[in-house]
């Protein structure tokens, strides 16, 4: 359970980003095969039964997206068909497609569940202070992750309101004129800016009552400091890309 | 009749229900007030009733129906449904108040407006309406649907005397032929307003009168709140033999008659 | 003492808020020409209904907003000279209505380190007066735990904290119990009153409770951008006349002195809005 728990923010994000990228080398279904073991072996063996809740709870958006597209892929033939229904073709390359989506999209929900928003933000803010050097030392970009991280909640959450509310005030009987309803389905758009520009505003107002300012040195960067754990994931993931290439070489 | 049973609602995060298994029945012809301490679950307690949310555990039935069995019948049933959030920009998606009052709505236009002396507001946008005219302009909304069963999450909250003694007036007639559920953190407001209390806490439910409660004052306490003011000054008055104990001493007016009686009987000595 | 801590001199103000998604505008709430001041250690009440404009005063107090004509002075020095804005905030701070949007930390500890280390403060110092915050304020049971995990009034609790962690000379409280109920209420105001009691700082408290306004020393109402008046806490506060002018709820106790009033021509005798008062006064007359 602790594995991932314990990991530096950096190595959740550099790890999401180069599998993201690993995977557009892919050539066979093993390599998914074993991606997907990988994955499962950490939804299994790692989060805590609320967080794969967490992550059950987008299966509409799991499985829809790929679909979608997947549909539209069909209709396009790139590559070896291998079932055909009247436009509809599907290729090896289309269902490594829809397989690597799904995939991007667990890893996607899974680092955000493991991952809080100001840890997220500290990473981002140690790694342009490595890249530049040490010579980035300011705040300004790791508050912006912060604040938009957690504006993206209050904006669900504000939304969610919205829609309950529109249910209440929309009578089933008179929903049969579909078209107009979903003109008023736009118009929901006015409470929700106006209430999270309200909110914005707030934050603002809050930041700078509390004296948040570009030049502060809120960060330590140097303090940041990697651990076994994430060396472990380090050294795995360049052990993985060399493998995969050798084997994929020899192929 | 809206009957509970055996309700409860536990969020995917934590580890227990917020509540315990819930069985209460709600009648028309009377306001109930439910209260608790901050972060019980009353707001969530209030979205199961009113159909937005489904419960983890237990049903809510409205004549006899489980109003979660299908979809068709929560749409019906949310149309009986009059819920005033606490806060009501989340409803205002049209340009002037009158286009909200025009919305869907089933009962007359014309009285609602001089009822709740919104006439001076028809063409302003709900968005510059000062907080407490927000919360009028959406009682408003949400008696035009004609509802069977109103909610109302802290209605009174944050407006002036003059707004609180309109809604108090709405309510009171409205109650008649309806089922009328409140949240509202004003125990003095609540004590004069409500008929039934519902009080709730992460442990116990009970569900008391006006009468019950002033049999036994400390049932407050119990459930970690502060009792209203009139309540306090009419034990305290007991405890010092000024006030007689069998009594019901609800609001200001009445103590304030017996002191006045007391008084007068002092100057006729 | 001679000089007065604020001085508000002819502060004027208005702004614009946008309504629709037409981009429609509407002028907003306006300060007109408001003066006042306040002396050094002491806790001030603001009044007034709903759209008066208390909350746009209080951000002109706090720096948030400039002023369109007018001045604001602190201990005689000029807010337009306090450069850049930040070094006023250590001077004067604010606590908000809305509770959850004054924090960026997940915690009260990560939070306040981060505003800490905004006025260049070393790891130490912030350590250490974290420590003696929580012990002074006996917070220490919070400190640790999720803002999520807090009710509302345990974080206005710590909202107020870290509001005097910079040892500010004025503090601004804008209607911090609106959206508590009275049990977090009760709670942040004896706060309130301890901190009143302990630090040398002024307190400026925007409130419609007027219990909550009992624990000031004077009061200001504002009605519609402009100063109305200046009175004693205790004079205010026992005048129904005076509560129903600026739309405060009367308290019960009040309520039944007024009654008793008019049905037998004696007065009780109040010194306070407590219980305790009105009791007292009940059982002297009786007697």
């Amino acid at each position: 359970m602790n594995f991932l728990a314990k990991l530096d923010g950096r190595t959740k994000l550099i790890s999401i980003v180069v599998i993201t990228l690993f995977m557009f080398t892919f050539k066979n279904y093993w390599q998914y095969l074993l991606i997907t073991g990988i994955f499962i072996l950490i939804f299994f063996g790692q989060l805590h039964l609320n967080q794969r809740k967490q992550i059950i709870k987008h299966w509409k958006l799991i499985l829809i997206l790929p679909s979608l597209n997947l549909i539209v892929n069909s209709l396009f033939i790139n590559g070896k068909v291998i079932w055909s229904w009247w436009r509809l073709h599907i290729t090896h390359l289309d269902l490594a497609i829809f397989w690597r989506l799904i995939l991007l999209l667990l890893f996607a929900l899974t680092f955000s569940t493991i991952t809080n928003p100001s840890e997220m933000a500290l990473a981002i803010g140690k790694l342009i202070n490595s890249l530049t050097l040490g010579y980035y030392q300011g705040s300004g970009i790791v508050l912006v992750v912060i604040i938009m991280a957690a504006f993206i909640r209050e904006f669900s959450e504000t939304w969610q309101t919205v829609i309950q509310a529109a249910k209440l005030r929309t009578i089933p009987s008179k929903s049969f004129k579909r078209w107009s309803d979903l003109i008023a389905r736009i118009w929901l758009l006015q409470p929700l800016i106006l209430i999270s520009l309200k909110k914005a505003d707030r934050v603002a107002d809050a930041l700078i009552a509390h004296g948040y300012h570009q030049d502060a040195k809120l960060f330590d960067y140097r303090k940041q400091k990697y651990h076994l754990n994430d060396w472990i994931i380090y050294g795995s993931l360049v052990l993985f890309i060399i493998i995969n290439n050798l084997i994929l070489g020899k192929l | 009749m809206l009957k509970i049973s055996n309700l409860t609602y536990q969020f995917t995060s934590h580890i227990l229900p917020l509540f315990p298994h819930l069985n209460f029945t709600l009648h028309k012809g009377e306001i109930y007030a439910l209260l608790g301490v901050n972060g019980v679950g009353k707001t969530t307690l209030l979205k199961i009733l009113s159909g937005l949310l489904k419960p983890s555990q237990g049903k809510v039935f409205w004549h006899d129906q489980n109003i979660y069995q299908s979809k068709k019948i929560l749409r019906q049933y949310r149309s009986q449904i009059g819920f005033c959030l606490q806060d009501p920009e989340h409803l205002f998606f049209k340009q002037t108040v009158a286009d909200e009052l025009k919305y869907h709505h089933v009962g007359n236009v014309a009285k609602i407006i001089k009822q709740f002396k919104l006439e001076h507001l028809l063409n302003y946008s709900p968005f510059e309406l000062s907080g407490g005219q927000k919360k009028i302009l959406q009682l408003a909304i949400m008696l035009l649907k004609k509802p069977e069963i109103l909610i109302g999450d802290e209605i009174t909250a944050g407006l002036d005397t003059k707004g609180q003694s309109l809604i108090a007036k709405n309510l009171q007639k409205y109650k008649k032929d309806h089922i009328v559920l409140l949240v509202n953190h004003d125990l003095n407001q609540v004590i004069q307003m409500c008929d039934k209390f519902l009080f709730l806490s992460s442990e116990k439910f009970q569900v008391m009168t006006l009468t019950d409660i002033l049999n036994y004052p400390t049932i407050f306490q119990k459930f970690g709140l502060i009792p209203p003011d009139t309540i306090k000054i009419g034990q305290e008055l007991i405890a010092r033999d000024i006030l007689l104990p069998d009594t019901i001493y609800s609001n200001s007016e009445k103590i304030a008659q017996i002191i006045a009686t007391l008084i007068n009987q002092k100057k006729a000595k | 003492m001679a000089n007065p801590l604020l001085e508000v001199k002819q502060l004027q103000y208005s702004s614009e808020e946008l309504i629709d998604l037409n981009l429609t505008v509407k002028k907003k709430e306006i300060i007109h020409q408001v003066s006042f001041t306040i002396n050094h250690h002491e806790f001030v009440g603001l009044v007034g209904p709903n759209g008066s404009g208390k909350t746009t005063l209080s951000k002109l107090l706090t720096k948030i907003i400039e002023p369109s004509n007018g001045h604001i002075l602190l201990d005689g020095v000029d807010y337009v000279d306090f450069r850049p804005s930040w070094k006023l905030h250590q001077e004067v701070s604010l606590v908000f209505q809305q509770v959850s949007s004054q924090f960026i930390g997940t915690d009260f500890i990560t939070d306040l380190t981060l505003s800490l280390k905004n006025f260049g403060w070393s790891i130490a110092k912030i350590e250490n007066r974290i420590k003696q915050l929580t012990k002074q304020l006996h917070l220490k049971s919070l400190i640790k735990r999720p803002f999520r995990e807090l009710s509302g009034g345990q974080q206005q609790l710590l909202a107020i904290a870290e509001a005097i962690a910079v040892k500010p000379k004025l503090l601004v409280l804008d209607e911090p119990t609106a959206q508590l109920d009275s049990e977090n209420t009760f709670l942040v105001d004896q706060l309130l009153a301890k901190i009143f009691k302990e630090e040398s700082t002024s307190i400026l408290l925007i409130s419609h409770k007027p219990i909550e306004l009992s624990l000031t020393q004077k009061l200001l109402t504002l009605n519609q951008g402009t100063l109305t008046g200046n009175y004693s806490t205790n004079e205010f506060l026992l005048d129904s006349n005076l509560l129903k002018e600026n739309q405060l709820i009367i308290p019960a106790t009040l309520a039944i002195r007024d009654y008793v009033y008019k049905l037998t021509k004696v007065q009780l005798p109040l010194v306070d809005l407590s219980i305790n008062s009105l009791i007292k006064a009940i059982e002297t007359v009786l007697c």
